[in-house]
């Protein structure tokens, strides 16, 4: 475990995200309710009033954003919906996805499914897919929008994902121990348990460590183009409704960035910092899992008797 | 014949994906509202008449006129495809090149230098590379060069596509990403069949590293490569339309995303309409190309895998 730099970089990047997710709230600096400022009394008199948005100063660490919030605050706190938002989405295709491979390598019905759906929604970009759908006025509308456009994630997603089980089972049925088993009369239940599940969780473990990486990558690149999981529609002044963002995410640092960018680019800059951060721990935690597993494939690694175990047992 | 017939099957695919596409986004696009007090209760309105008439304007248009239609700005939409189609291939098929040959080097290195320091800049740089998203680069080379130009490097033009230098960025922004994921592709297929016994073998007999790696196993890694190939261009695909948007290319990327017109504020009960005939030709273009590239992917595979091709014959 010593020799694999990515897993540990990859265990120290997940865990500080997981402060952020769970104690967000309070760590120093934070405003927990990222209270938009429209104005900041300058030092001279009391009529020097500073518009936002402001630079990174004492008082906003990175810098505010348009509407005068903290990018700092609004970051932290927008771990928690970020990050609950892109594991939802792999967890749930992954638990489809899972059973559906692996159904696909026995049962000839639903291989052909899964070919025909990975044929549908693998050979074009998902994110072509998502901008076409987006754009239709019944998701626009906010009551079941963030449901729906999470369900069409999973669904573009589940045939990419049920094709890497279905390939991984296949592997392992084309060995020589697999058929032994077979020959000795495994049912599905202990197939499962004694033949796919050891050989195959550590690459599913990693791929869905790095799922949750690339869901992050899509939801980034939508935001650049105002494309946002929860919208809402707000009156301001006019008769017409702004469609706005209702969700505290990171990618909503990058919209409007084209206008944003030339003058203040610490918005885009620190929003995507924390995108491409949080992606670099998940990519190494998923690269590092790999290597672990490989490593002790290979008898590299020595497994221990944990340490409960060990103890109990000198008692007696 | 065998390989005939499996073009055939994608362009089948391919016909069901553009008609889904199609009957996609010829969907009508009305809204109705009323009032609840001082609130307007929005929602969508479906009328399969609507839908039906929809499908056949549009296909007696296209069968009367022999066009995909005519666009928003009074083109026909041949006219605009043609003209972007240009613009985004020749930032297109170089980034591909690019990247091809970037990942393959880097691959190599990697597996060349794995030795403590080989590996920190071997691996390490690639899976580096391959969490950085293609906008955090974007941002952070024109960050960079904006503040370099204001203390004295020369100013160049890195918006746009009005010049002949302009391809540049968007080249090297599109092939960076892909190349990172070729060079762990690379890497790993090139590890995983060094193990072989014959490498082993041969390494005993004394053939020179280089001679093995040229040789022998990377030509068997090419069919390993080559089932990554779609995906490698579905990222870059991917990746044209936010390389585009981010550095003002006006390419097939860009006026799609115009054509489709993303709302960000809406009257109520006002129809949301798109540029059907230019959303059409656009994503019909995009799939053109990624089933010609899906048609090398199986040529490609045809020939340089000769295990496959005596199985199947």
């Amino acid at each position: 475990m010593k020799k694999i730099p990515s897993l540990w970089i990859g265990i120290i990047g997940c865990s500080i995200f997981a402060i952020f997710f769970i104690f967000g709230p309070y760590l120093p600096k934070v405003d927990s309710h990222v209270t938009p400022h429209s104005y900041v009394v300058g030092p001279k008199s009391n009529l020097d009033f500073i518009l936002p948005p402001y630079p990174p100063n004492k008082d906003f660490i990175l810098g505010s954003d348009k509407k005068g919030r903290d990018i700092y605050s609004a970051l932290i706190m927008g771990t928690r919906e970020t990050l609950t938002t892109v594991f939802v989405i792999s967890f749930v295709t992954f638990i489809l996805a899972i059973p559906f491979g692996v159904a696909a390598a026995h049962i000839p019905f639903f291989s052909f499914l899964l070919q025909g759906w990975n044929y549908l929604f693998s050979r074009l970009p998902i994110f072509f897919y998502v901008i076409i759908v987006s754009t239709i006025p019944f998701f626009i509308f906010p009551p079941h929008r963030g449901n729906w456009m999470v369900s069409f994630l999973i669904i573009f997603e589940l045939g990419k994902v049920g094709d890497v089980v279905y390939k991984g089972v296949k592997l392992i049925q084309n060995t020589t121990y697999y058929e032994a088993g077979l020959v000795a009369g495994s049912k599905p239940y202990g197939l499962w348990k004694r033949y796919y599940w050891p050989s195959c969780y550590p690459q599913w473990v990693a791929y869905f460590v790095q799922h949750l990486g690339s869901m992050l990558f899509l939801l980034g690149q939508l935001g650049i183009f105002g494309i946002f999981i929860s919208q809402a529609l707000s009156q301001q002044g006019s008769p017409a409704y702004a469609i706005d963002n209702t969700a505290l995410v990171w990618p909503m640092f990058l919209f409007d960035v084209l206008i944003d960018f030339d003058a203040f680019p610490w918005v885009p800059l620190f929003g995507s910092l924390f995108i491409t951060l949080s992606m670099l721990s998940f990519v190494s935690l998923g690269e590092g899992i790999l290597e672990y597993h490989l490593k002790k494939h290979k008898g590299l690694i020595v497994e221990r008797k944990p340490f409960l175990f060990r103890k109990r047992k000198q008692h007696f | 014949m065998n390989l005939f017939f499996r073009l055939l099957g994608s362009l089948c695919l391919w016909i069901c994906m553009a008609l889904i596409i199609i009957l996609i986004v010829l969907l009508p696009r009305d809204t109705v509202s009323h009032r609840v007090g001082d609130l307007d209760v929005m929602s969508y309105h479906f009328t399969w008449n609507q839908y039906q008439k929809n499908i056949t304007n549009y296909f007696e248009e296209v069968k009367t006129k022999k066009s995909l239609g005519t666009t928003n700005f009074d083109e026909p939409v041949e006219v605009e495809l043609l003209l972007y189609f240009k613009r985004s291939i020749i930032i297109l098929i170089p980034a591909l090149f690019l990247s091809i040959f970037i990942g393959i080097n880097k691959g190599i290195f990697d597996y060349r230098h794995q030795t403590k320091f080989g590996r920190f800049f071997g691996k390490g740089t690639t899976w580096l590379g391959q969490s950085v998203p293609d906008f955090f680069l974007i941002f952070l080379v024109q960050t960079f060069l904006s503040v370099a130009m204001r203390h004295g490097l020369p100013r160049m033009d890195m918006y746009g596509d009005d010049r002949w230098y302009n391809i540049f960025f968007p080249i090297i922004f599109l092939s960076m990403y892909p190349a990172f994921i070729i060079a762990r592709y690379t890497s790993q297929a090139l590890d995983t069949e060094d193990e072989q016994d014959y490498i082993k073998t041969e390494k005993a007999k004394g053939v020179p590293d280089r001679m093995v790696l040229l040789k022998h196993t990377l030509r068997n890694c090419w069919p390993k490569l080559l089932q990554h190939f779609m995906h490698i261009v579905l990222t870059l695909f991917s990746g044209m339309f936010v390389v585009e948007f981010l550095t003002l290319y006006h390419g097939i990327g860009s006026r799609l995303i115009t054509a489709i017109h993303i709302r960000y504020s809406i009257m109520p009960g006002e129809p949301l309409p798109i540029d059907v005939p230019a959303v059409i030709g656009f994503s019909l273009l995009v799939m053109v190309l990624l089933l010609i590239a899906q048609w090398i992917s199986q040529i490609l595979d045809y020939f340089l895998d000769p295990l496959k091709r005596r199985n199947q014959t």
